[in-house]
């Protein structure tokens, strides 16, 4: 028992030393969107998933000590069009129910320049987990607006995920020459903490 | 008698054509949701489709066969007419229920999201809902001990509501009935229904 105790001690400090300089920043998800956007033989269809959430632990000062964790769930597809949509949640695509979030897992951040930061992790969409290195912009947080109580700030992050790498479809409508490949994703936040 | 047989065969002809006219929408007025599927997909949806189109033209014969129109009675007989009517309705009530089977089955079974831009779907659950108990009460009347005016209170009350929500229903859930003739046809089928219920409705 005594030995399971100290770990757990350990594990609390380690987990709170941790982020312990980074701020917690909760989504504005009024003011956030997750994008994507594929090509359609010849068009770029573009597409939402209106629920996600996030856990963010991030202070431009010390961006090695901050932390991303973003989960997306896949129902929320949203491309204007329902039958659509429905398909993409089948297993000819997201197979959602059995696949229900896709999720990214931040295990470095590190500062390129101004406010450009690299951001390293793990992403797992469907039974796939792949490293994914990202950039982001990191708006300076400002008193918001609106509340005089909060902090407000922004961050835009913009990737390509070659879909099929993550079994999203079994290639069956790139090789038709319907649906792309490479599926543009762009992720803008507000997010807000307490002064 | 000879003229009844030809006239009877004649009213068996027209049903088979309308039928058969109504089931090739699907074919010759695809909606874009069919060009995303394959296979066995491909012709779960495509029968989906089909099954929901003959449960509409079974339901739109239901009322014809119950409006007491004089020629069709003279043609077929009354008693006829209500045996078509009770055995018209079980068959419309199996195709309602293997409809949203395949077109569910088309998307191996994923059921759309409770979402409002979903609403012509979930009319079509209503209508569903309400058609079991419906077709029910109407098989089980005299085993379920329902009184007859009961009954036909019941069947004559919400036999109207069925047909609204099956068009709101057909209108709005497939692009194949947005425009063209098969707007046309099922907008001239409503107004054919709307005549034979005001016709039993007024005085």
């Amino acid at each position: 028992m005594k030995p399971l105790f100290k770990f757990f001690i350990i594990f609390i400090l380690f987990f709170f030393a941790s982020t312990a300089n980074a701020f917690q920043w909760d989504i504005d998800p009024d003011h956030s969107e997750v994008r994507f956007e594929v090509k359609h033989i010849h068009a770029k269809v573009s597409g939402q998933f209106t629920d996600f959430k996030a856990d963010l632990f991030f202070n431009p000062d010390t961006p090695d000590q901050g932390k991303v964790d973003f989960t997306i769930a896949v129902k929320s597809v949203n491309t204007h069009n329902g039958k659509r949509d429905n398909h993409l949640r089948s297993k000819d695509f997201f197979d959602s129910d059995k696949f229900p979030n896709m999720t990214f897992h931040s295990s470095k951040i590190t500062h390129i320049k101004d406010n450009l930061y690299a951001l390293e992790g793990m992403m797992t969409i469907k039974d796939v987990t792949q490293k994914m290195n990202l950039e982001f912009i990191f708006f300076a947080p400002q008193q918001h607006p609106f509340d005089t109580q909060k902090w407000v700030t922004g961050s835009t992050t913009g990737f390509v995920v070659p879909r099929l790498d993550f079994h999203v479809g079994d290639g069956k409508f790139l090789k038709m020459g319907v649906v792309g490949n490479e599926v543009d994703v762009t992720i803008s936040i507000e997010a807000l903490r307490d002064k | 008698m000879k003229n009844n047989s030809f006239l009877r065969l004649t009213g068996i002809f027209v049903f088979g054509v309308v039928l058969y006219a109504a089931c090739t929408i699907p074919f010759y007025f695809e909606s874009p949701s069919m060009y995303y599927k394959t296979g066995m997909d491909r012709l779960m949806l495509r029968s989906g489709k089909i099954f929901g189109i003959i449960t509409t033209v079974l339901l739109l014969f239901q009322v014809v066969l119950a409006s007491r129109l004089q020629v069709l009675n003279q043609v077929f007989t009354a008693k006829k007419l209500f045996q078509y009517h009770r055995t018209n309705g079980l068959i419309l009530f199996v195709s309602a229920m293997i409809h949203p089977i395949l077109i569910l089955g088309a998307d191996h079974f994923v059921f759309f999201p409770f979402e409002s831009r979903y609403w012509p779907e979930f009319i079509g659950v209503f209508l569903l809902m309400v058609l079991l108990p419906f077709v029910l009460l109407s098989v089980w009347q005299k085993k379920l001990g329902l009184n007859y005016n009961t009954w036909k209170l019941f069947h004559k009350t919400l036999a109207p509501v069925i047909l609204i929500l099956l068009f709101i229903h057909a209108m709005n859930v497939s692009r194949s009935f947005e425009s063209g003739w098969p707007f046309y046809l099922l907008s001239a089928a409503g107004l054919i229904m709307v005549f034979l219920f005001a016709r039993r409705a007024l005085p």
